[in-house]
């Protein structure tokens, strides 16, 4: 187990390197920041000192140098725009991202799947095939395109839902959440299903074909000759096995919902680390950048180690210190 | 053959199609099987002869989509056909069980041999209690000869072999004493000496406890050791039944007559071994009449005509108008 | 062998008899109502938006046609010019049913140039890894799950972030994100197919790699493949439109389905829906259609439910 965990943390800081390095070169090579950061009006010197303030002048391999010594002390320098540090301001919107990621998880899954299920156990009926329709039609509807589109209905024609913002949170250990006031989670729903859209359609269809294949095995059958009740074989025998592959898909798109926060963000301003990162690429706020990406690879690396937990509890043929290569 | 209410088993004439793109097609016709308590009798017959379905369709396990569409079966008197599917489930795990082939796929990977054990009985006793559970569950263990069971109940089928899990499922059909096992090939996919250990074990504990048994084998040697009486299939329908001892050593159906002489016996060493000519037909091509005549040399035009189930001698039975021995 | 052809085995009974399977296919994607109707959609679509020079009432995105005047006309209006509005206009004077077309050209031309690129290169790729084998294979796979393991939105962020804007910038952005599932589909398949006979009768017959994974291999390969394909294009013209709408795709100069509804989304709180919704109306649809036909297409080509 520890060297399991060992091994996974090196492989993450090796993956932190490789990425800080690939994008530091990348946006040192194609953009110069300076244009964005000056007043156009500046005077030359001001200009110079400027430059020389933000260290732009020093050969690439040197910025890098310092932005890694500083990494390593916990500081990834100066955003350009906000003059604040880079990690605090990531930090500060991390948890309202995460929170509707894991809304956005949990809808995915308590309507995924349940309809799966029925989808998978009679696979011609109308309600199945009414069930994977959706789910096409889930695939296909673009997370922005939607996003407006239930604005418009719930927000503006119905009233119903707040169309921006975070609403009231409640501090839980100095961290804001807003599951916990009736504000918050009003302003929650609509992102969280916007964002949860694409995903219930997959969850579907990994349910569905999960369950198809358990039910046509043996084990099943016997279990059937022993006379357990279909209930128990649908949620017991057949289920814990759909999970295994539900698992380390979800591992997965747990990350893109991260990912793709950054477009539910935007239409609803909701005040997450995905608005921040658009507008840091636009304007490119290189320190800002940087530390958007080492901590998406620091949270997908968690995310990862959570999974193979997950799923060695869930499949006990899958021994954590095996799975080394 | 003894009334019907003195046998545990008794099919008629059952029948089960399978849907397919060109319409109905019948795996089993016709099929009819007594069992009495306690009586160890083997089903032999090629792959495709259906007799894997008969196993499946006497459980009510058809999937779709397969249907049984006709005959009775009567377990203890009661047709199961006609039964309600929850007094259905009630019976199965509890009078007749079945065990299947591929020891491998048996058990769920993904729990415990406990969960899997302890779920049959309480399908149908729910008051049992945990501890009792338990330990009926190692005792059962420990007669089909697994060691350590009390260790072994906590393990995942995983860590279990081959042959080991084919016990634990036979342990597991035998937990409720079931007055009936079918046995669907359960030793083909296992080594040699597992074979013969297994059926050894099941031999005596179906001898012991009165329960009846279906064994399903293609393996003639299987049942010449261990059967009582002795079905053969051909084609999705019987084609000759009755006592093992004189069914091989004198079929009266010619198809009969051909497996047994191509079966390599260890006691004639140097005789060349017999093929039938041909192979199974498909089953939507299935020949009009006897099914086997196009590979029978006994044949003529009589056999493209439905053949009946005669009576022969010692309580045998033979579907042929040509057949070897006297009728 | 010249036993099985006289006596067919039980499943080639059922099979169909032998007809070309491209034939075969597209006669069993016909009977698939839905799949009918995603193959008109596309077609449809399609035919309209390379047509849009020919049958649109004016070139939205040149700017000596447009009229700001007509800015923001809710559907059916007249323009000043004397002709009518449709779908309405967008902030632009831009008459939405010409910009919807144009658009729609970009959006397919986007989908599939990327799709293609991605495919060559991936099943280049995945071909090369399967056939060669050991380390090498060992280490592009290993390339391609931490590609995969990262989402595609957030490489094409990155990579537009470095590369800026522009239609080449996110063709590239694009096959970055997708060349990876055309790898591991084709090395999956290959890895299979190369165990079979006839790779061992072409290698016999001395035949160059090349001809071999190309010419043997690669077909067999293909039944998969066509329906990764089919997933990938939807999902790249969604994703293109995505970044797009975030602004970070394609330039403001360039018709694009994104950027539209982006425009429309400043206006959709004051009841100027058209904007926003008669573009993503289009999007939808034709994204709708190549996944009905893909879905079809999965279902066909998946020899575990064929049965």
């Amino acid at each position: 187990m520890t060297s399991f965990l060992l091994r996974r943390t090196g492989q993450t800081v090796v993956a932190l390197l490789v990425m800080s390095v690939l994008v530091f070169v990348g946006i040192f090579m194609v953009g110069n920041p300076i244009d964005i950061l000056i007043d156009p009006a500046a005077t030359p010197l001001e200009r110079q000192q400027t430059i020389e303030a933000f260290g732009l002048d020093r050969p690439v391999w040197e910025q890098y140098w310092g932005f890694l010594t500083g990494a390593i002390s916990g500081d990834l320098g100066n955003s350009f725009i906000y003059n604040q540090p880079a990690l605090d301001l990531i930090l500060a919107r991390l948890p309202a991202t995460l929170e509707l990621a894991f809304t956005a998880l949990a809808i995915a899954l308590v309507f995924g799947i349940p309809l799966g299920i029925v989808a998978g156990l009679k696979p011609r009926a109308p309600l199945s095939r009414a069930i994977m329709s959706f789910s096409i039609l889930g695939f296909s509807l673009p997370t922005f395109w939607i996003g407006l589109i239930m604005i418009m209905a719930f927000s503006v024609f119905l009233g119903w839902l707040p169309a921006s913002g975070r609403g009231e949170t409640v501090d839980v250990l100095g961290i804001p959440i807003s599951l916990f006031t009736l504000d918050g989670i009003l302003h929650l729903l609509l992102p969280a299903l916007n964002l949860a859209l694409f995903k219930i359609s997959l969850v579907i269809r990994l349910t569905r074909a999960g369950v198809m294949e358990c039910m046509q095995m043996d084990y099943v059958r016997f279990a059937r000759a022993k006379g357990i009740s279909e209930g128990r074989i649908v949620g017991l025998h057949v289920l814990k096995n759909t999970l295994i592959p539900l698992i380390t898909v979800m591992g997965i798109e747990f990350g893109s919902l991260i990912a793709f926060a950054v477009v539910t963000e935007t239409i609803f301003a909701w005040p997450g680390m995905g608005k921040l990162i658009i507008d840091a690429i636009a304007v490119l706020d290189r320190p800002l950048i940087l530390a958007y990406l080492l901590i998406t690879v620091v949270m997908f690396s968690v995310i990862n180690l959570v999974v193979d937990l997950l799923y060695s509890v869930v499949d006990p043929r899958v021994r954590l210190e095996d799975q080394g290569e | 053959m003894a009334r019907a209410d003195d046998l545990t088993l008794d099919v008629r004439g059952l029948e089960t199609r399978f849907l397919t793109p060109k319409g109905p097609i019948s795996a089993i016709r016709d099929v009819s099987i007594q069992v009495r308590p306690g009586e160890i009798v083997g089903l032999v017959g090629e792959s495709g002869s259906g007799k894997s379905v008969t196993g499946l369709s006497i459980m009510g396990l058809i999937d779709a989509p397969g249907e049984v569409v006709d005959g009775e079966v009567l377990l203890n008197g009661e047709d199961l056909r006609q039964i309600s599917a929850r007094r259905r489930r009630q019976l199965r795990g509890d009078r007749i069980a079945m065990v299947f082939q591929d020891p491998m796929m048996t058990l769920n990977p993904v729990l415990r041999i406990r969960t899997q054990m302890v779920e049959a009985i309480r399908a149908h006793d729910p008051k049992v209690g945990a501890k009792e559970a338990l330990r009926r569950c190692r005792d059962a263990l420990a007669q089909v000869g697994i060691p350590a069971p009390e260790e072994r109940l906590d393990a995942y089928p995983h860590q279990f072999s081959g042959g080991m899990r084919q016990r634990v499922a036979i342990a597991t059909a035998m937990l409720n004493g079931p007055d009936l096992i079918i046995a669907d090939e359960p030793t083909t996919a296992l080594d040699v000496t597992i074979q013969a250990q297994i059926l050894a074990e099941v031999q005596t504990l179906c001898r012991e406890r009165g329960t009846a048994l279906i064994w399903i084998t293609h393996d003639l040697s299987v049942v010449a050791g261990l059967a009582e009486r002795l079905y053969v299939m051909y084609g999705g329908g019987i084609v000759e039944e009755g006592p093992v001892d004189p069914v091989l050593d004198h079929p009266l159906h010619p198809y009969t007559d051909g497996l047994i002489r191509s079966v390599p016996w260890h006691n004639e060493p140097g005789r060349p071994l017999n093929q039938i000519p041909g192979m199974i037909p498909a089953l939507d091509r299935m020949p009009r009449g006897c099914r086997f005549h196009p590979r029978c040399d006994r044949a003529d035009e009589a056999c493209r005509q439905p053949v009946a189930l005669r009576e022969g001698p010692d309580n045998r039975r033979v579907r042929c108008l040509y057949p070897l021995g006297k009728v | 062998m010249s036993d099985r052809a006289a006596v067919p085995a039980d499943d080639a009974v059922l099979a169909p008899p032998p007809r070309s399977p491209g034939r075969e296919l597209l006669s069993a994607l016909l009977h698939d109502k839905l799949a009918v109707i995603g193959l008109v959609i596309v077609v449809v679509l399609t035919v309209l938006a390379f047509l849009a020079p020919v049958i649109a009432p004016q070139d939205p995105y040149d700017l000596a046609q447009i009229d700001f005047m007509d800015s923001r006309l809710p559907p059916g209006s007249a323009s000043l010019a004397g002709g009518t509005f449709w779908l309405g206009t967008d902030d632009q004077g831009r008459d939405l049913f010409s910009a919807i077309l144009y658009g729609l050209r970009t959006s397919i031309e986007v989908g599939i140039t990327s799709a293609v690129i991605a495919l060559v290169i991936g099943a280049s790729i995945g071909l090369a890894s399967a056939y060669v084998g050991g380390r090498t294979d060992a280490l592009l796979m290993r390339l391609v799950d931490i590609q995969l393991s990262f989402p595609a939105i957030l490489i094409a962020l990155i990579l537009l972030a470095i590369l800026g804007q522009g239609v080449d910038k996110i063709i590239i952005a694009l096959v970055v994100t997708q060349w990876a599932y055309y790898a591991r589909t084709v090395r999956g398949s290959a890895l299979v197919e190369r165990r079979r006979a006839y790779v061992d009768a072409a290698r016999c017959q001395a035949l160059p790699r090349r001809r071999i994974m190309f010419g043997h291999i690669l077909p067999n390969c293909l039944p998969p493949l066509i329906v990764v394909v089919t997933m990938r294009v939807a999902y790249a013209i969604m994703l293109e439109a995505t970044l797009s709408f975030l602004g970070i795709g394609l330039p403001v100069t360039e018709p694009s389905l994104g950027l539209l509804i982006s425009n429309g989304y400043t206006y959709l709180l004051s009841g100027v829906y058209w904007i926003s919704i008669f573009p993503g109306i289009a999007l939808v649809l034709l994204i709708v259609g190549i996944n009905l036909v893909g879905d079809c297409l999965r279902d066909l080509l998946n020899p575990r439910l064929r049965r």
